[in-house]
């Protein structure tokens, strides 16, 4: 049974090789393409037997007559009023809309002036075709024994493409939205972000899900992120919920000497959300900040695995990973600090805190440590418990329902992490998001109680 | 004493105490290599029931169907055609000191076995390779219905008690190494406690491997019923020969209602011993289960002792300490398994890594759905003493009820140039100073042992420690 789910994929997905060639792109880029390909080919369709798919819904992904989404700009792609009020805010430097029916940008003067390049993949590729073979080479690889990595790594059709070169402050943040449709679809999509030589920007990502019929669609991206020395960039990183999306992303940033990163993930749960986040640091004083929000009620599924590497000496990462959940969802998160062989002075923390809220999630946490130097001062905790029964009392005692409690409660355990980032306009931006999710799961536990009490 | 006096003291210990080697004589050695007829052998040799020789064959065909794990440790070195899986040093048991054979007396002599009996342990049992060679235990025990028998003789002097435990904790499928132990397990005790009994001094085993190439497969059962106590202390050491050994035990203990049992492991084998062992503890309501696991020998340990938290208000709790030096790669930790509503377990690693050792802290925390207020604390802390040494942390926290509690901690970190400083000032050199904080960061493990083996630790900790600076 099992060998048959395992070719499944390749024989179902259907993926033409000529998706392989992007127009306009050399031959070098083909090439790597190729080679990826030849990879991917070598790679079985993973199930939950594979020790790193354990505790995943994998096995339930049935790929039959899912084929890969082309990226062209239809003639009547127009931007939605939801995407207009969005962008139309003072608040962005520049902005960037994605969809499958087409992509749009805009950039202010100021930052074009001083060579900022922001624009989609296919346009940089045939307005810039010199600079990706060696974008695309693989040097920010994080893993290359995984399927759906070495997919997007064969068939990118589109994605973000943001230069900035040397010394230049974008004081403003820039907006990238994404709007994932389609029926029976594969999207998949390499960003690639690169932040100059003591310049600095600020970049926030929100990638929204349709939702019809339940039909479902894989995205697979990949976000590749690098900050050269005394560069820093600030990352908020948004995944709205999927209810029938199979996402596979894959984010890494290579931190050069006293780059500095502060990167917040903010994911909502859906049918099967799996992310792997990779942290290098690569040069001596760098630094890393991550924050990690999920949320998750029904039977949401979010995976994450995060590492930290530090490869030179005086480095620093932090990283923090929070969860509220509820009703039967699942987490599973799983982080590593490696802190390589002779470097002196680095410094690494992870944490992770789980919220269950009610009906028994399941949380599986597995924070690591390989730790090969002396040098060092690294630490890790883990927390996994429900409400405190007296500060729910207490907001009780002021005339606040248990319910209500419970959420005020909840979004406060959450928002204080948003707070890592340095940036009052974010804050907001990303609160509304998690207090609409919180809402929801309350609502929605409420509702359930309730049926509970009408059925007793 | 003051603690200057102490390091001067223990500087003075005869650091060849451990590490003699005995010329090989013994009565019978099975071939190298294992299939049914060694199996078989075995069993003959101690005139075991059908049912028992059944089992091995059972399990020995399981075993020959796993695969030697590829996590953990390195253990493609690990040859287990090339050992001796049965060495019998010795015609039968012996019940006074005087009765055991001298060559092997001389060597436990050496070890402290029989001063130490008379001194302060309620029992002892000794294994010489393959075979216990001598048990004893206190007569008014004995009196009081405990039992402490070698495990051969446990199954024939009390066949119903035993068969209805044996195998019950660890099945011989529980992995490739339980399956190999249960195909030709050979020595240990078998330890029953009556219910409220309580057991005030220790019962102490020593294992001792003195051939090359040889497996040891000791297999343990210890059953404290309702209400009892006990504590049980297990010693290993080995001499050093260019080729490797292997001791693969399994302990079985089952802790019935409010019964405490604490089991204590001091393993010192030698740098070339594989040393994989399983040991399992089922507890029962209100019960208490407490392992203190010590390792500081062996070239690569995969040790994880367990607690099965079976019903409500079971308590588990691990200590475990590892000492990595140079080749060493100690791999330990615990499980705890939470299945039941109010079960607590408390997890505490410490591990020193020198001389490009490395140790690694592996933990699993289960939590079953419906465990209601359960609650778990996990503690791991890690020194590494130089830059060639190495650390890693694997816990995996695992969770489906949502009223509990997890808590989980671990830091890795190298001495503290201050605290250096700080006792240099004070006249110490850097040898003592080094040798003082390490002591200092293993203090809470040592409070647990008691204080005979406290200062056997301290002795091997300081021996480990020999030269470490400068």
């Amino acid at each position: 049974m099992r060998s048959n789910s395992l070719n499944k994929l390749e024989i179902d997905l259907q993926i033409d090789m000529d998706n392989i060639y992007l127009s306009g792109a050399p031959d070098a880029l083909n090439e790597f393409r190729k080679r990826a390909y030849k990879n991917y080919q070598k790679i079985p369709f993973p199930n939950s037997s594979i020790r790193e798919w354990k505790n995943t819904r994998i096995d339930e992904l049935q790929p039959k007559n899912l084929t890969l989404m082309k990226y062209e700009d239809s003639l009547d792609f127009h931007l939605s009023r939801d995407i207009k009020d969005l962008i139309d805010s003072e608040n962005w430097a520049g902005w960037l809309y994605l969809s499958s029916s087409g992509s749009k940008y805009w950039l202010h003067d100021d930052w074009i002036k001083q060579g900022v390049k922001l624009m989609d993949l296919q346009t940089a590729i045939n307005l810039m075709p010199n600079i990706f073979p060696l974008e695309f080479s693989g040097k920010n690889r994080l893993i290359n024994h995984d399927k759906f990595y070495m997919l997007t790594k064969a068939f990118a059709q589109n994605g973000i493409v943001f230069f900035v070169p040397e010394r230049v402050n974008i004081s403003r943040p820039i907006l990238f939205v994404f709007d994932g449709s389609g029926e029976k679809k594969i999207h998949a999509l390499q960003h690639i972000i690169r932040i100059g030589k003591l310049s600095s920007a600020t970049i926030v990502i929100n990638q929204r899900y349709n939702e019809k019929n339940e039909i479902e669609n894989i995205s697979s991206v990949i976000e590749e992120i690098e900050i050269d020395s005394n560069a820093s960039l600030i990352f908020v990183d948004v995944e709205l919920s999927h209810p029938s999306w199979w996402i596979f992303n894959y984010k890494s940033a290579r931190i050069h000497s006293n780059g500095k990163l502060n990167w917040l993930v903010y994911t909502e749960g859906g049918l099967y959300s799996r992310h792997y986040l990779d942290v290098h640091l690569t040069g001596a004083g760098s630094e890393a900040r991550v924050t990690g929000i999920c949320i998750a009620n029904n039977i949401e599924h979010i995976d994450w695995h995060t590492s930290q590497k530090h490869l030179a000496g005086d480095t620093f990462s932090d990283l923090l990973f929070c969860s509220a959940l509820a009703n039967q969802a699942h987490f599973n998160w799983s982080g590593m600090i490696y802190i390589s062989p002779k470097i002196k002075g680095a410094d690494g923390y992870q944490a992770n805190h789980n919220l269950l809220l009610c009906d028994d999630p399941k949380v599986v946490s597995k924070p690591g440590l390989e730790i090969l130097s002396d040098d060092v001062r690294c630490s890790h905790g883990v927390t996994i418990g429900e409400i405190d029964k007296n500060q729910i009392f207490y907001l009780q005692s002021r005339g606040i329902s248990e319910n209500e409690a419970k959420r005020l409660i909840t979004q406060g355990f959450l928002e204080s992490k948003i707070k890592r980032i340095p940036n009052i306009h974010l804050h907001q931006f990303i609160s509304e998001k998690v207090n609409r999710k919180t809402k929801q799961l309350f609502c929605e536990s409420q509702n359930d109680s309730s049926m509970l009490k009408l059925n007793d | 004493m003051s603690d200057l006096n102490r390091t001067n003291l223990i500087r003075g210990v005869d650091h060849s105490r451990y590490g003699f080697k005995d010329p090989e004589k013994y009565l019978f050695k099975s071939r190298k290599g294992l299939d049914d007829e060694v199996v078989r052998q075995i069993s003959v040799f101690k005139k075991e029931p059908d049912w028992m020789l059944r089992f091995r064959l059972r399990a020995l065909e399981h075993f020959q169907k796993m695969a030697i794990p590829n996590w953990g440790v390195d253990l493609s070195d690990l040859n287990l055609n090339d050992l001796y899986y049965y060495v019998k040093p010795t015609e039968g048991e012996g019940r006074t000191w005087e009765e055991v054979p001298d060559t092997i007396k001389k060597t436990f002599d050496r070890l402290g076995i029989p001063e130490a009996e008379q001194k302060f342990l309620a029992g002892v049992g000794a294994q010489y390779e393959s075979e216990m060679v001598y048990h004893n235990i206190k007569e008014k025990l004995a009196q009081q219905g405990v039992i402490f028998l070698s495990i051969e003789e446990g199954l024939r002097k009390h066949p119903q008690l035993f068969r209805e435990h044996f195998g019950k904790v660890v099945p011989y499928s529980d992995n490739t190494f339980t399956a190999l132990n249960s195909s030709v397990w050979s020595g240990g005790s078998f330890v029953y406690i009556p219910p409220g009994m309580r057991v005030d001094l220790p019962l102490q085993a020593y294992f001792r491997l003195n051939s090359a190439n040889i497996g040891q497969f000791e297999r343990s059962l210890i059953i404290a019923d309702e209400g009892a106590q006990v504590h049980y202390v297990e010693g290993c050491t080995a001499p050093l020969y260019s080729r490797d050994s292997f001791h693969s035990g399994v302990i079985e203990i089952i802790v019935k209602k409010r019964a405490r049992v604490r089991y204590t492991t001091i393993q010192n084998w030698s740098t070339n011993v594989y040393n994989l062992v399983t040991q399992r503890a089922h507890v029962y309501a209100g019960g208490t289960m407490e392992w203190v696991d010590c390792n500081l020998g062996s070239k690569v340990t995969m040790k994880y002792p367990a607690c099965y938290l079976l019903e409500p208000g079971a308590h588990g709790e691990i200590l475990s300490m590892s000492f990595a030096g140079q080749g060493q790669h100690l791999d330990s930790g615990g499980k705890m398994m939470h299945l039941a509503e109010e079960t607590t377990s408390k997890i505490t690693s410490k591990s020193i890594s020198k001389s490009g050792g490395r140790s690694s802290f592996r933990g699993w925390v289960k939590m079953k759905q419906g465990v209601k207020h359960a609650r778990t604390n996990v503690v791991c802390d890690a020194l590494i003493l130089d830059p060639q040494s190495r650390s890693d942390t694997y816990p995996d926290l695992d969770t489906e009820e949502e009223a509990i509690s997890v808590g989980y901690e671990a830091s890795v970190s190298k001495i503290d140039e201050e605290q250096l400083f700080y006792l240099k000032s004070r006249g110490l050199n850097d040898d003592q100073a080094v040798s003082m904080v390490v002591s200092g960061f293993i203090e809470p493990l040592m409070k647990e042992l008691p204080m005979e083996y406290a200062v056997e630790m301290n002795r091997l900790i300081q021996m480990q420690m020999e030269g470490s600076v400068g």
